[in-house]
């Protein structure tokens, strides 16, 4: 079954530890990272790749894909969805 | 050698548990920035602000530094689960003066001691040597302790902030 | 009155995964040895190349002995009237993790021997000292410790400080730096434009910094320090702090950027900061470029023993004559930045050594050869 957008804005909030922040303030085609986004920055990659393992057993291994893939919450959505098993 | 030295301001917070009520929302707005903060973090952002002192020399000193950072590294390796590279990157020992410096932009020495239970001791032995240079310097210590299970190795300590 | 003395290194000893003392360390440095091993005890499922120090005596014993040795060099009949500063990032951290992992629970750590302070504190079981301080900054620790050597000598506040740079291997940095994604699994290539990231090592390093001066002392010249304020891990892209660091340095010294012949640049082998490194280097350094290059391609990056066992690398590239080659670098991240990959006999009067920290924390170091 795909997960869904606000399943995943919530796993998202709760693994980066955003406070404060519900799934209704996160924009799906936003930017997640740098001062224009949301504000993540590099160790916040680091630690999406570690939850995303984790909680959809989906390991992200190509790192040139990854200004893509890390773009926004659809994008990743699009990737988790893709290779959920 | 006998150095005189001025206080200039001072201030203090202590907890037997956690201390509570601290003005981190309001001190540090950018919650991207806020959420790593570890406790210690936030004790020496209060501080400075209580003493209205963030751009000087900093001298630090921590007998135990970040315990909760390094207690789930620890259990992370023994249950082998993932370690988050925030809690590495927050269990050096000077984390908390490192945050307060990135807040503030302050670019100045800022120097980090742990010589045990007499940390506070020689942090104003260090103070007064670095003082001679004629600046103004803060000097600050913390200790954060409260994490899960401590009391499996602390017998005697009551203020655990 | 304004006391300003001078402060001298007089004797030093290490051990690292290079070998068992400086000799050898300095030999492998000058032949390029393979001194850095791969591991897969310490990150599951990995291979990781770490510095492991190869000696059938424990590291506990090791630092004595190395303490021991600056101590027989020297003049001093006992370190009563020595400063102890000691530069550490783990402290006693693997011995916490045996018994942590032994018995997941910390009911048998001795809270002495856990800290930063576990250093001193073993140490002054053997040794009464004057007294005792430890620095922990990171990767910067030992550095600080030698600056801050340097300075209680010039104020005339002590008249000995042995400097006790150490950071023994454990899980918690290897699987730490991992968890950074900044590890290699092959030997580190600093500088290199595809590097794939650093290894970490242990080391012990003593120096003993004296007021009085002795045949064949090093000068500690000048100290430099800033923070980047910038993030905890990542440094400034273009290294604006350290070269706040290094211009620090140089005023502190009195000296100017030609009077350096070479830097034994930080240079770890992550991406970030090297190139960081080289930008802040090429950026003070424009009329004039000393020869530059990393010597963690064989000592591995060891924490908080950095600062020391760089400027008893530093100590000995003065008084042999010597610039170290660097390993067969094949790209060079910067072109603006003078390396040699082969050895190079020239006399040398001043040596710049580069420290860089989590946090953003910045030292850097000015040695110079005495008469």
């Amino acid at each position: 079954m795909a997960i869904t957008s606000n399943e995943f804005k919530q796993v998202l909030i709760d693994g980066l530890k955003l406070e404060d922040m519900s799934v209704d303030d996160i924009d799906d085609a936003n930017a997640l990272f740098g001062d224009e986004g949301l504000g993540l920055d590099s160790v916040d990659s680091i630690e999406l790749v570690l939850i995303i393992e984790k909680e959809y057993g989906v390991k992200i291994n190509n790192p040139e894909k990854y200004n893509e893939i890390f773009a926004s919450i659809t994008n990743l959505l699009t990737y988790i969805n893709e290779n959920i098993k | 050698m006998t150095i005189h030295l001025e206080i200039l301001q001072s201030a203090y917070l202590m907890g037997e548990q956690t201390i509570e009520n601290l003005n981190t929302k309001e001190l540090v707005p950018t919650m991207v920035f806020r959420r790593r903060l570890t406790q210690a973090s936030k004790l020496v952002i209060e501080l400075m602000h209580r003493i209205h002192f963030n751009d000087n020399r900093i001298m630090f000193g921590t007998a135990y530094g970040e315990l909760e950072a390094t207690s789930k590294i620890l259990n992370a390796i023994v249950h082998s689960s993932g370690i988050s590279p925030t809690d590495f990157q927050n269990s050096v020992y000077n984390t908390a003066v490192s945050y307060s410096s990135i807040l503030h932009h302050n670019e100045h020495e800022i120097m980090t001691i742990s010589s045990g239970d007499e940390t506070s001791e020689k942090l104003l032995k260090l103070g007064a040597i670095k003082a001679l240079d004629g600046d103004e310097i803060v000097l600050v210590a913390t200790e954060t302790m409260n994490i899960e299970n401590i009391n499996q190795i602390n017998h005697c300590v009551e203020y655990l902030e | 009155m304004k006391i300003s003395n001078k402060a001298y290194i007089t004797s030093f000893e290490c051990v690292s995964c290079a070998g068992d003392n400086q000799e050898e360390l300095f030999d492998a440095i000058c032949e390029k040895k393979e001194t850095i091993t791969l591991n897969t005890t310490y990150v599951p499922e990995t291979t990781v190349a770490i510095g492991e120090i190869v000696s059938p005596l424990s590291f506990d014993e090791l630092l004595r002995q190395t303490c021991q040795r600056v101590l027989t060099q020297s003049h001093l009949k006992d370190f009563s009237n020595t400063l102890l500063v000691v530069g550490s990032s783990v402290g006693g951290m693997r011995q916490t993790e045996a018994h942590f992992f032994h018995d997941k629970s910390y009911k048998n750590i001795n809270y002495k021997e856990h800290p930063i302070d576990a250093i001193a504190y073993q140490l002054k079981q053997i040794w009464t000292f004057y007294d005792d301080i430890s620095f922990s900054t990171a990767c910067t620790s030992s550095a600080n410790a030698l600056g801050y050597a340097k300075e209680v000598i010039e104020k005339g506040i002590y008249e000995n400080v042995l400097v006790v740079g150490v950071d023994s291997l454990c899980h918690t940095t290897v699987c730490g730096f991992r968890a950074l994604s900044v590890l290699s699994s092959t030997p580190c290539t600093p500088f290199e434009k595809n590097r794939l990231g650093m290894n970490v090592a242990e080391a012990i390093a003593v120096l003993l910094i004296q007021r009085e001066k002795q045949a064949n002392a090093i000068e500690i010249c000048g100290v430099g320090y800033s923070s980047d304020a910038h993030h905890m891990t990542q440094p400034h892209p273009e290294g604006l702090g350290a070269k706040k660091a290094m211009q620090q340095a140089l005023g502190n010294a009195k000296l100017s950027i030609e009077d350096i012949d070479y830097i034994n640049a930080h240079g770890t082998g992550t991406l970030a900061n090297d190139s960081a490194e080289l930008n802040a280097i090429a950026s003070v350094f424009q009329e004039h470029q000393p020869y530059v290059s990393s010597t963690k391609s064989i000592t591995g990056h060891t924490l908080g023993a950095a600062g020391a066992i760089e400027a008893i690398i530093a100590s000995m590239c003065l008084q042999k004559g010597v610039v170290p080659p660097s390993k067969d670098i094949k790209e060079l991240e910067n072109e603006k930045i003078r390396i040699s990959n082969s050895l190079i006999k020239k006399p040398l009067n001043y040596v710049m050594s580069n420290s860089f920290a989590f946090g953003g924390n910045n030292t850097c170091l000015i040695f110079g050869k005495t008469v």
